[in-house]
């Protein structure tokens, strides 16, 4: 009988790796895919050449595929279209809609996979006949934040062999193997490759940046801007203003050209919409519900009331308020460890209207 | 697993022989072929014969066959070197829109110089009408670049024909031979041509050894500056290993290609037929019958060329796209839009190109593995719904 094949993305890193050397040892017909998705031939080099030594360590075929325009298209018109509105974007979420769990899941099926793999730490289960989307069991590492665009996409076609793993180990199986792959891996956008945002927004996007007035919650100027792609919600270094107390943003305006700072307490927001929502269909939500909500990577889940739902658009009430609410940003809701919704955020409003 | 190579307009397998004629002169016999010592004689002996050899199979003078590194290097000396030797006669070269980059690119950069380029149009065969070369022809051109044999489709140029109209009105005309050599006749006397490409590795020799014609009489500039090597038209030690390489392909090709190729035209004429009986919704790309022996691009409506080959690859048959620089891009063969093949279907194209090394089990091999992967392929396929 031939053996099921699985299909792995591999970046050249330690975790996709180390998922493919996992799926081998359970007995899968393995593929190691790279994808081009950014940059010169010469760039991406280094990442496609530690991949292909990794596929030569499992001896597993490879093949690097080039998606650039197809990245170029989905993800980082996104990105420069996102900073253009005064969000502030997060890249990844986007391209594991389109391009890992789109155009290589499409892909991975064509090569007749059962399964795409990656080395994201989240897990995806069967639970009463239904595939659902968990945290990983590594809860400093969980990725699932980043992948709730999957809850509409066919789940049992997706495996993560790292969600049942906590990453030191990983590590330690993966040297103790010998695998040839990047142990560090970079938290930076992938695609500035080093650039800041400033160089990549003027030659990239074409955008001019020009500076403009730093103005208070009231209306009164008090200093001056660099440009305001520079900046996100909540900020405080950078701003160069002296006002006896500390200043953060609350509000970027890009076409006006405009920063707008407040008061630390008047950054909190406890009201948060957020647009183009993707839910579980198993876990219907309802006006009422009680959920976790986690308004960005590095934060916790926090306890909100569902105050409104029409099946695209959410509104969340927090127990306590959220410092930051940063459009542009993603909120993913939890009940317990499973993902149940996933959306973008538009807007945080402080509890008396004001906004 | 069975492995089965179907890709030899790539690269081929190197003949035996040709190994076999080459191995001393990694070894004992290692001289500088510049050298006057034993050691250089031997050396300069074995370039020579080498030299007879490929002026035999293209009924050339061995005095007009120049060693460069490839079929690129000879494209852009021939290109290049002709143009920048000649640029006080005019600025205007003629070439067309389905040769190799190696062609295009030396062009393109030459337009950036300042000259002039008409890229002639094909019909849907990929065949140049003489017309509109006779169109094309101002009193400012002086080169005409046609290749002999397409890549990707395998359509036969009339090279006889296009270069007469280029000698009649005194325009030097540069043909790129690097796919046509071997596999069919290419006598540079019978075409007229008045520089001619060619690429060891494409008639079963080494890599990195190509080889530029030039007709008695024609002046170009050298491309690479250096010791007095190839008549100071191309400095560098000769790669005297490579060169003796070439020099055994070429006398394998002059004995061999005629019975060979037969062989595998039939081959190619039973694959052909073999996916026109098994598969729907297909379409034949390349003339008829000027076209190479050992060269099918078949579309496959409805799927993705990439993906057929990643398939096929898995099953341990080695084949392309038409176009194997622009893999996964959304950018269809230049090619295939030259000769009209809507961008989607032109998505869908495998370039099979056979040769020695095939046999009538491989040919049943692939016909028993491709018509489940395209179906499968068409099932996934947003494009095939309601097929």
């Amino acid at each position: 009988m031939r053996k099921k094949r699985a299909v792995v993305a591999l970046s050249g890193g330690v975790d996709s790796a180390f998922s493919a050397y996992l799926m081998l040892e359970s007995g899968y017909e393995v593929i190691g895919i790279f994808l081009k998705l950014f940059g010169s031939e010469y760039s991406g080099w280094f990442s496609e050449s530690r991949a292909r030594k990794v596929a030569e360590f499992l001896k597993i075929p490879f093949y690097s595929l080039n998606f650039r325009e197809k990245f170029e298209k989905k993800v980082i018109s996104y990105f420069i279209n996102s900073y253009l509105k005064g969000e502030t974007p997060n890249p990844c979420i986007v391209c594991n809609r389109y391009i890992k769990f789109g155009y290589l899941l499409n892909k991975a099926l064509e090569l007749g996979g059962e399964c795409l793999v990656t080395g994201h730490y989240a897990r995806i289960k069967e639970e009463n006949g239904e595939w659902g989307l968990f945290r990983g069991v590594d809860v400093d590492k969980d990725q699932s934040y980043f992948l709730f665009p999957l809850l509409e996409k066919p789940l049992s076609k997706i495996y993560f062999p790292l969600g049942e793993w906590r990453k030191e180990r990983v590590h330690q199986e993966a040297r103790r193997i010998g695998i040839p792959a990047l142990f560090h891996e970079s938290q930076e956008v992938c695609f500035l490759e080093g650039r800041g945002i400033k160089e990549f927004l003027t030659k990239e996007g074409g955008v001019s940046i020009c500076p403009g007035p730093i103005i208070t919650t009231e209306g009164k100027i008090v200093g001056e801007h660099p440009g305001v792609y520079f900046f996100t919600i909540g900020q405080r270094r950078g701003l160069k203003i002296k006002l006896g107390e500390p200043y953060y943003i609350k509000e970027i305006i890009p076409e006006e050209n405009k920063i707008v700072i407040g008061k630390r307490e008047e950054i909190y927001s406890s009201i948060l919409e957020a647009e183009e929502v993707i839910a579980d269909k198993n876990f219907p939500l309802k006006q009422g519900d009680i959920v976790e909500a986690k308004i960005r990577y590095l934060v916790k889940p926090e306890k909100a009331e569902v105050i409104y739902w029409d099946g695209r658009r959410i509104r969340l009430r927090f127990f306590h308020p959220q410092w930051a609410v940063t459009p542009g940003q993603a909120v993913v809701l939890y009940r317990e460890d499973r993902v149940i919704a996933g959306g973008w955020i538009r807007r945080g409003v402080r509890e008396n209207g004001n906004h | 697993m069975r492995r089965v190579y179907m890709d030899h307009n790539a690269t081929c397998p190197m003949d035996e022989r040709v190994i076999e004629a080459m191995i001393p002169y990694f070894e004992e016999k290692f001289g500088n072929a510049s050298s006057l010592h034993s050691f250089g004689r031997e050396a300069r002996d074995a370039v020579e014969k080498a030299r007879e050899e490929v002026a035999r199979l293209l009924n050339a003078e061995p005095q007009e066959i120049i060693f460069t590194s490839g079929g690129t290097e000879s494209n852009n000396l021939a290109i290049k070197g002709y143009c920048w030797r000649n640029r006080e006669r005019g600025n205007h070269i003629i070439t067309t829109k389905i040769e190799h980059h190696a062609v295009l690119n030396p062009v393109k950069q030459l337009e950036k110089e300042g000259f002039r380029v008409t890229y002639l149009p094909v019909d849907k065969y990929g065949r140049v009408d003489l017309e509109d070369l006779k169109k094309a022809i101002t009193r400012e051109t002086i080169l005409v670049s046609i290749m002999m044999a397409n890549n990707e489709v395998g359509t036969i140029e009339p090279i006889r024909e296009l270069a007469k109209i280029s000698q009649e009105r005194g325009i030097a005309f540069h043909t790129d031979a690097v796919q046509a050599v071997g596999k069919i006749k290419v006598d540079v006397k019978k075409l007229g041509v008045d520089f001619l490409s060619l690429s060891g590795h494409k008639i079963y020799g080494p890599k990195g050894i190509g080889v530029l014609y030039i007709k008695k009489g024609r002046k170009i500039e050298p491309l690479i500056t250096g010791g007095h090597h190839e008549k100071n038209l191309r400095a560098g030690t000769e790669n005297v290993p490579a060169i003796v390489g070439l020099g055994e392909a070429a006398k394998i090709a002059r004995k061999e290609w005629k019975e060979e190729s037969e062989r595998i035209k039939n081959l190619r004429d039973k694959l052909e037929k073999g996916i026109l009986e098994r598969i729907p919704y297909v379409r034949i790309n390349g003339h008829p019958q000027y076209r190479l022996p050992n060269t099918l691009n078949v579309s496959f409506e409805y799927v993705e060329g990439e993906s057929i080959i990643l398939n096929l690859d898995l099953e341990g048959i080695a084949v392309s796209s038409g176009s194997a620089c622009t893999s996964g891009t959304l950018e269809p063969s230049h090619v295939l839009m030259a000769m009209g093949v809507p961008a989607v279907t032109a998505q869908g194209s495998v370039r099979f190109s056979l040769g020695k090394d095939n046999r009538e089990e491989d040919i049943d091999y692939l016909l028993e593995v491709l018509p489940p992967i395209i179906e499968r392929l068409r099932k996934m396929s947003p494009l095939y719904s309601g097929k």
